[in-house]
């Protein structure tokens, strides 16, 4: 039997214990240590009669010495617990960590793209060629410029907001039948009477497709 | 810590133990407990102490330290550490239990006309803006930083002691009455 | 040059953990973890639905609806920021009322004047993470709060036209708004929570007597 008392238990205490115990028949052995007290018993005295004669005192833990297998099992019984636990753990880590990947990921259709009206295909658009459209209620031509940019603007030219303007392939230039006036792609006036710029629109281009967007 | 050897160990067996335990640092003083060779842990980090195992004539060794963690408390790890592991396993089960079940929704766009008649305060809110629908608003304003500022300080401030002969039955009337209000304005008594 | 594995700080960090927390310190201390560890969670799926938010008026509807439908898990990160705010401040007012009623504040003084300082903060970021939904309720309420700003005294106006960032509520406000909730009270919270870790690392080495 081992009695265990805290580290700084008073040498009072001790001295009723021994009193209690060895008439019992058990030989003490006191060792101060610094987690805890201890009090080695040895001798023939009855377990039982020991438990009880101590169990009023709630500051002295009564601890039975027992045998090989029974350490061995409490051992076994220890790391199964501990592996359970770990075993919890990686299970709960792994449960955390999947949805935050699963977020991580950018999902298929991308932000912003409600907003986006496919218009061509960059394909069936030649360098300097042009593709009227009719979006969001205006007139625009989508171009591609010689160096194969796409570029979309409005179709009307700004002079007096009726005539319908031309592409002109060999000079890169929006041509106004009406009047003479000229665009270049970025919606700049070149030649007059226009002096209002072309109002333009950019031309997003996910993969092999054109799309403009819709203004909010 | 307790090191149990077996019944028949030699003293030899027992020194070896001893100088080995004593090479990692730990000081041991042996006992004898109920016929058998025990060896106290005094001093030293007990983590290594299990290697002492490895010997034969080793039985078991447990650690024991009952009524100083009952003086002083248990320690921040690992017991406080996995008890609150659980308790939060528990809270967040619970919250993504509403999250999935009570989803805040998405409102509706900016409606700039006509102006809603209730804008409807979040919870937190609703004391401090009854608050300030009560009274007029610069002495409301001066009145919630000053209830912020003894709430603030509140631990700065002298005790009532019994014995100044003021009791504590109105000092414990208003804090009840104050909770009660707030509890009030939070729970939408005044619009 | 100091590195971590400095014997002072390891032995700190391993003093520390394996500190006896006293029986009745330890339902306060059981909160204040609760509180961290919330907040830690909650600044986690802030990061993460920033990824994808938009603070700019014209996009913010978009981004939220496609957080709440596109976004493999994008309910369940913003559900749970949502309801960890309201978490947050029901456990904080009971660890306040825990701390007040049980009156364990005397010598820890320190602990309480910083947790003043949090709980405004942390009302402070549940309404601007609210307002930054930007919707028809968010909109409106700004509008109510800044006109309750504007009747402080001496400063009213100028503090509503710092906040609202121009003379009526714009794209400045939600920028600032967002720079309130994600930026600047966030910081000033782990600021104030590393002071908090020092005072207890500062009372472990006092009572363990500060040495390895």
């Amino acid at each position: 039997m081992i009695l265990v008392l805290d580290p700084q238990a008073p040498q009072e205490l001790i001295d009723t214990l021994q009193r209690t115990v060895e008439p019992m028949g058990w030989r003490c052995e006191v060792s101060r240590g610094e987690d805890q007290t201890v009090i080695g018993l040895s001798g023939d005295g009855d377990p039982a009669e020991l438990e009880a004669a101590l169990a009023r005192h709630e500051d002295v833990d009564v601890i039975p010495i027992v045998s090989r297998q029974d350490y061995q099992r409490l051992r076994v019984r220890r790391r199964m617990m501990t592996g359970l636990a770990a075993g919890l753990g990686l299970l709960v880590a792994m449960g955390g960590a999947v949805p935050v990947a699963g977020f991580l990921m950018p999902p298929k259709g991308m932000l912003g793209e409600g907003n986006l009206v496919k218009v061509a295909t960059a394909s069936e658009m030649q360098r300097r060629a042009s593709k009227p459209l009719l979006l969001f209620g205006r007139s625009m031509l989508l171009l591609r410029d010689e160096r194969g940019r796409f570029y979309a603007t409005s179709a009307i030219c700004t002079h007096m907001n009726v005539c319908h303007l031309e592409w002109n392939e060999q000079r890169s230039l929006l041509e106004c039948p009406c009047h003479g006036g000229a665009f270049d792609v970025h919606g700049n006036v070149v030649r007059g009477p226009a002096s209002i710029p072309l109002p333009t629109y950019p031309v997003e281009r996910l993969g092999e497709e054109l799309f403009l967007r819709r203004e909010s | 810590m307790i090191i149990v050897l077996e019944r028949g160990a030699k003293p030899e067996q027992v020194d070896e133990v001893v100088a080995s335990l004593r090479r990692d640092g730990i000081e041991v003083r042996c006992l004898r407990a109920a016929g058998k060779p025990a060896l106290h842990v005094l001093a030293g980090e007990t983590r290594r102490a299990s290697r002492a195992l490895e010997f034969d004539c080793v039985e078991g060794i447990f650690a024991t330290s009952g009524p100083r963690v009952r003086r002083e408390g248990q320690r921040f790890f690992p017991h406080h550490t996995l008890r609150w592991f659980a308790i939060w396993m528990v809270v967040v089960a619970t919250l993504v239990l509403l999250a999935g079940q009570l989803p805040p929704g998405v409102g509706r766009p900016i409606d700039l006309q006509p102006p809603p008649e209730h804008v409807v305060v979040p919870w937190y809110g609703r004391a401090a803006t009854g608050f300030l629908a009560l009274f007029p608003h610069s002495a409301a304003w001066l009145a919630w930083s000053l209830l912020w500022i003894v709430m603030a300080l509140f631990v700065a401030l002298p005790r009532f002691e019994r014995r100044s002969g003021v009791s504590r039955i109105p000092v414990l009337g208003a804090a009840a009455l104050l909770v009660a209000a707030v509890a009030y304005l939070a729970l939408g008594g005044v619009a | 040059m100091v590195t971590a594995t400095d014997a002072g700080l390891l032995a700190i960090a391993r003093r520390t953990l394996r500190a006896p927390i006293s029986h009745e310190l330890r339902g306060d201390l059981g909160m204040a973890v609760l509180l961290v560890a919330l907040f830690l969670l909650q600044a986690f799926t802030g990061i993460l639905l920033s990824l994808y938010y938009q603070p700019a008026p014209e996009a913010v509807a978009e981004s939220m609806q496609f957080i709440m439908r596109d976004v493999s898990w994008g309910w369940l990160m913003r559900g749970l920021h949502h309801w960890v705010s309201t978490a947050l401040i029901v456990v904080a007012c009971v660890h306040l009322a825990r701390a007040l009623f049980g009156a364990r504040y005397r010598g820890r003084e320190w602990f309480w004047y910083l947790g003043a300082l949090v709980l405004p903060l942390v009302v402070a970021l549940a309404f601007t993470g609210e307002l930054l939904a930007w919707d028809n309720q968010a909109y409106w309420t700004v509008r109510e709060f800044l006109s309750d700003i504007e009747t402080i005294p001496l400063i009213g106006p100028e503090l509503a036209d710092i906040v609202r960032g121009g003379s009526d509520v714009n794209a400045s406000t939600l920028s600032r708004t967002w720079t309130a909730h994600a930026l600047f009270a966030p910081w000033l919270v782990w600021m104030l929570l590393a002071a908090n870790l020092a005072l207890i690392v500062r009372d472990v080495r006092r009572a363990w007597g500060g040495g390895a």
